[in-house]
């Protein structure tokens, strides 16, 4: 169920999370090579069609789950429903693994205030979530993944303490609400 | 039962199953026995059969089971009396067009054990807890209903632990406090004088991904003053506790007189019932508040509960719980100390914990109970456990074996 957003969220999430995208986006397309070069809206709100291209799919997984991540820190600081999940969420570490892709991000939750960083996390990772194959990762992305199923078949794999994955998974899915994926 | 770690456990045949389950059922398997919650592909995901402490996976392997189907089996799988009482009331029928004496029989039963006026039923706890609440909104005609953070009253959407479904008018007249902490309870009162309907809480605090906590000395006393200072209804969710520490209800185990007793879990030994016990004076109100459901007359399970509460009674089964959880958690705590280990033991001896001391992650606990299941031993990393009274002194041992031989691996891999 979509919950209500606020305009002021929206506003930072676009500065702090979208635009930074944005860039990345724009490198990625400089760094391609020969072929056709996606467009930016290709990668960052990619259609059925758009994914069908394997590059694009690969590139928007990255992309989306790092604008996400971002977005949580900001989402964390300034989205009511947020903030009051993290109030009530013991600190720790958790780590985000997609291999296939080289994707490696953490999240740090300390005192309901979160950071977030690339590679190795600065404390130990109290919890890690890894995606072996990046077209799961990017299903859970679109909302397309039973993420409860996928645990039970090993499409999703969740070492160390559930409660932190469950609770950053929620804060993680208010970025749909601000930002539903095209579909 | 073999707790060799050579003895190898394929779950193959489960994990197939839930391939299946995974194309036509939402989350493969739901609610509490999801594979997510385990250590998935440590685990089984499917069962076949059951006797006694003991059940059998899909794939053929044998476990000495201390979790009980999640509490229900009180007196071990496919009891013989039970299930003969079961049976016969199966061959004259189990669902009428009106209730059976079954019915009578057990309200007037659960009335006197629990020294409470009257009783309902339902099949699960969810139906009596959230009925519960009803009636003491009919009865005190206040909306606010107060609970214990972290407390579980069942899926439905004032309590339920989920997030899918939730819009916040679910739970806009539910409010928290904390277990053991009666300054968190009179601020609640005090700011909400006069608009609270009952308090709501299970009889000890046995949330998942924690330690169980028992009532402090007085807490229930200055729970129950409160309550009654302020014309606050007190429901005690007895459904995971119930029968395992008082035929009575948990409640007289610990000294405390709820207006409202919730059972379900250990009433029919497995068979699907729930109760609901009130006071005399609500039974009026009680009457007001709509409650039905198609099987919930189910004169089958009503039997078994009959049986279930005869043979608790007749064998002392509580005590023998009691006993067996004792030594079973001194074993435990003895076996972790001698591979250097810190675990904490919590909860009553009947439906006991354990957990690593300084294991934020949970992973040492994982790493255990996944030993433990390769060893043919059946214990969830996350949630309490239950003892039933099929349980043997040989099991113990045989737990306390592959125990030590966990702990010894749990050990090695901190080292």
């Amino acid at each position: 169920m979509r919950k209500p957003v606020r305009p002021t969220v929206w506003v930072r999430l676009v500065i702090g999370s979208v635009l930074p995208a944005l860039r990345e986006a724009a490198a990625l397309r400089r760094a391609a090579t020969g072929g056709t070069r996606p467009g930016l809206r290709a990668l960052l709100l990619p259609t059925a069609h758009d994914l069908a291209n394997e590059g694009v799919a690969r590139a928007h997984t990255g992309l989306g789950y790092g604008t996400a991540l971002r977005g949580a820190v900001i989402l964390g600081a300034h989205d009511p429903a947020a903030r009051n999940v993290l109030a009530h969420t013991a600190d720790g570490t958790a780590r985000f693994l997609i291999p296939e892709i080289g994707f490696d991000r953490w999240l740090r939750l300390e005192r309901g205030a979160l950071r977030g960083g690339r590679g190795v996390p600065l404390a130990p990772a109290d919890v890690t979530l890894t995606f072996p194959r990046w077209r799961t990762a990017l299903a859970a992305l679109r909302g397309e993944l039973d993420e409860m199923a996928a645990l039970g078949t090993g499409e999703l794999v969740i070492t160390g303490s559930l409660p932190l994955a469950d609770h950053l998974n929620i804060v993680l899915q208010r970025m749909a609400d601000y930002f539903p994926p095209h579909k | 039962m073999s707790t060799s770690p050579e003895a190898p456990r394929s779950y193959a045949e489960s994990l197939r199953l839930f391939a299946r389950a995974s194309r036509v059922i939402p989350g493969g398997i739901y609610g509490h026995t999801s594979p997510a919650l385990t250590v998935p592909g440590k685990f089984p995901n499917f069962a076949t059969h059951a006797e006694g402490g003991r059940y059998w996976d899909a794939d053929g392997n044998e476990f000495l089971d201390f979790m009980c189907g999640y509490g229900p089996i009180v007196l071990g799988y496919n009891h013989p009396e039970v299930e003969a009482a079961a049976e016969k009331q199966r061959r004259d029928g189990d669902c009428f067009n009106h209730p059976t004496e079954a019915t009578v029989l057990l309200a007037e039963r659960l009335a006197a054990l629990t020294g409470l006026g009257w009783a309902v039923f339902g099949k699960n706890g969810s139906d009596m807890t959230t009925w519960a609440v009803q009636v003491a909104r009919e009865f005190t005609g206040r909306k606010k209903i107060l609970r214990v953070r972290g407390g579980y009253h069942g899926s439905h959407a004032w309590c339920s632990p989920g997030h899918g479904g939730i819009i916040p008018e679910d739970r806009e007249h539910v409010h928290v406090f904390q277990w053991n902490d009666p300054d968190t309870l009179r601020d609640l009162l005090a700011r909400h004088r006069g608009q609270v309907a009952a308090l709501i809480a299970s009889p000890y605090h046995h949330p998942a991904f924690g330690d169980s906590a028992l009532p402090a000395p007085g807490f229930w006393a200055t729970v129950e003053e409160l309550c009654r200072r302020d014309g606050v209804l007190l429901i005690c969710d007895d459904v995971r506790a119930g029968f395992r520490l008082h035929l009575g209800g948990s409640h007289q185990h610990f000294e405390f007189a709820p207006d409202l007793v919730c059972f379900s879990k250990a009433l029919g030994n497995g068979h699907a019932i729930s109760a609901a016990v009130g006071k005399a004076e609500l039974k009026v109100a009680a009457s007001r508040v709509f409650l039905t459901g198609s099987f919930w007359q189910g004169a089958v399970a009503m039997r078994a509960a009959l049986a279930t509460l005869e043979i608790l009674e007749r064998d002392d089964c509580i005590s023998r719980m009691q006993r067996i959880g004792e030594r079973f958690t001194a074993g435990l705590r003895a076996g972790a100390e001698k591979h250097g280990l810190r675990v904490n033991c919590s909860g009553p001896p009947a439906i006991p914990f354990m957990s690593f001391a300084a294991d934020t992650g949970w992973q040492r606990q994982r790493d255990f109970c996944a030993e433990m299941a390769r060893r043919g031993v059946f214990l969830h990393p996350h949630h309490n456990w239950f003892l039933c009274a099929a349980h043997t002194e040989a099991d113990i041992d045989g737990a306390l074996a592959a125990a030590d031989a966990a702990f010894a691996l749990v050990a090695a891999g901190e080292k």
